[in-house]
C-alpha cells in the first residue's frame, strides 16, 4: 500500500515538474528610450479636433 | 472579420468589392466555430485566425482564400481570445482557468508547430494583479504595418512592444490616479462574493484611470483613449517634442463639418495613416448626419456614402497622415 502511495506521489511530482517546465518564463528587455506620458500634467482641452494632429 | 452576420472573415478590395471568404463555420479542415481574433503576415500575405472553442489557429492565403494549415495551441490551464503573429511566432493574450498571482499575461508559441515557447508579463507586476477575464471590443493587441505589435491589457500602465525577437516596454503612463493593486483586490473580492459575477460599477464610482484602448502609433504621434473616473478621455502624445494633449471629446472634423459627428473607432495604423470603422448599427445615424449636409465637401466618395442603405455593410474610413 505504501508503495502505491509513493508511486502516486512521484507521478504527481513528475507531472507538476513537467507542467511548469513547459511554460518557461522569460523576462522582457529593458528599453532605454521608453516614452513617458504624464497625463496629469497635460492641460485639459474642451475637445480635440482630429485634423489638429492628423496631417491631411 | 464579421462577428455579427456571417460570422466569417470576408476579403474586399480597396474599392470595397467583395472578393471571397476566409474559411467558414464548421468542424472540417480550415473551418471554425467562433473566431475571436485575426492577424496578418504581410510578408507572406497570409492570415491567421484563432478559433476560441477549439484552441486552434488556422492559416490561410489572403489572396486566394485557400486554407494552408492549422496548429493546436496547447494550453492546459489557459484560454485565449486574442492572438497575433510576429516573425514566426504566435502570441496569445491568456487568462488562466484558475487565477493565480504568478500567472502570465502573454504566451508565445511556435507558429509552425504550436509548441509553447515562453511566457511573458507577470500579472502581478504588469496588470496590477488582475489575471481574469475582462475583455473589450478592440482586443489587447494593436498591430502595425512594420510587423510590430503593441500589447495593452485592461489595467496596464505600460504599453508593450513586440517586434521580431524583442519584447520591451514602449510607452509608460504616469498618473497619480492610475488604478492600484488595492482597487483590483476589491474587484476580485466582489467577484468572489457574487459567485463569479463581475461588476464594472465597482470601478466606475472611483476616481481612477485604466483601460488604454483604441491605441495607434504613427510616425510622430501616439493616440489612445482611456477611462478616467468612468469617462472616456482622449490623449495625443507627440513623440518628437514630448508634449501631451488630452480632452473629454474627440471631434472628427475630417469626415464631418458641423456639430453632429460620430466618434471614429480606430482599428489599425499603417505608415501613412489610420483606419477606422463604422458599424452597421451606426449607419442610420451616419445617414441622418449626411442628409443634413453634415459631411465635409471634400470627403472622398461623399455621394456614394450618402446613398448607402440603412442596413449597409460596415464602412471603413482611411485617414491619411501625409
Amino acid at each position: 500500500m505504501k508503495n502505491i502511495w509513493n508511486l502516486l506521489f512521484l507521478s504527481i511530482l513528475v507531472s507538476c515538474t513537467a507542467s511548469s517546465r513547459r511554460w518557461d518564463t522569460s523576462p522582457i528587455a529593458r528599453n532605454e528610450e521608453l516614452y513617458v506620458v504624464n497625463i496629469d500634467n497635460a492641460p485639459r482641452e474642451d475637445f480635440i479636433n482630429l485634423s489638429s494632429f492628423l496631417l491631411l | 472579420m464579421d462577428s455579427e452576420i456571417t460570422e466569417t472573415v470576408l476579403v474586399f478590395d480597396k474599392e470595397g468589392r467583395f472578393l471571397h471568404r476566409i474559411g467558414q463555420i464548421g468542424q472540417g479542415p480550415g473551418e471554425y466555430i467562433d473566431i475571436t481574433d485575426s492577424s496578418i503576415d504581410f510578408e507572406k500575405k497570409e492570415i491567421y485566425l484563432i478559433d476560441f472553442p477549439t484552441n486552434m489557429v488556422h492559416k490561410y492565403d489572403i489572396i486566394s482564400g485557400k486554407f494552408i494549415n492549422s496548429i493546436y495551441i496547447d494550453r492546459d490551464d489557459f484560454k485565449s481570445y486574442f492572438m497575433q503573429y510576429v516573425n514566426g511566432k504566435i502570441y496569445t493574450s491568456t487568462i488562466p482557468y484558475f487565477g493565480t498571482d504568478d500567472s502570465f499575461l502573454l504566451q508565445e508559441f511556435n507558429a509552425s508547430t504550436g509548441n509553447p515557447k515562453s511566457s511573458y508579463l507577470n500579472a502581478s507586476a504588469y496588470n496590477k494583479g488582475w489575471n481574469d477575464f475582462y475583455s473589450r471590443s478592440d482586443g489587447f493587441f494593436y498591430p502595425n504595418e512594420d510587423g510590430s505589435i503593441k500589447y495593452i491589457q485592461m489595467f496596464m500602465d505600460t504599453v508593450i512592444s513586440i517586434r521580431n525577437d524583442e519584447i520591451m516596454p514602449y510607452l509608460a503612463i504616469k498618473s497619480k490616479n492610475w488604478i492600484t493593486e488595492k482597487d483590483i483586490q476589491d474587484l476580485i473580492e466582489y467577484k468572489i462574493a457574487n459567485e463569479g459575477t463581475l461588476s464594472h460599477e465597482i470601478l466606475f464610482g472611483r476616481n481612477i484611470s485604466y483601460n488604454i484602448n483604441h491605441y495607434f502609433d504613427l510616425d510622430n504621434i501616439v493616440y489612445f483613449q482611456y477611462l478616467n473616473s468612468g469617462n472616456m478621455e482622449f490623449v495625443i502624445y507627440n513623440k518628437e517634442n514630448n508634449t501631451t494633449r488630452r480632452a473629454d471629446f474627440l471631434k472628427d472634423d475630417i469626415v464631418y463639418n458641423g456639430d453632429w459627428f460620430l466618434l471614429p473607432s480606430f482599428a489599425y495604423a499603417d505608415s501613412k495613416g489610420v483606419y477606422s470603422y463604422l458599424k452597421t448599427e451606426q449607419i442610420p445615424r451616419f445617414l441622418e448626419i449626411a442628409y443634413s449636409d453634415g459631411l465635409n465637401a471634400d470627403l472622398d466618395k461623399r455621394d456614394l456614402l450618402k446613398g448607402l442603405p440603412e442596413d449597409s455593410n460596415p464602412v471603413i474610413f482611411y485617414y491619411s497622415n501625409r
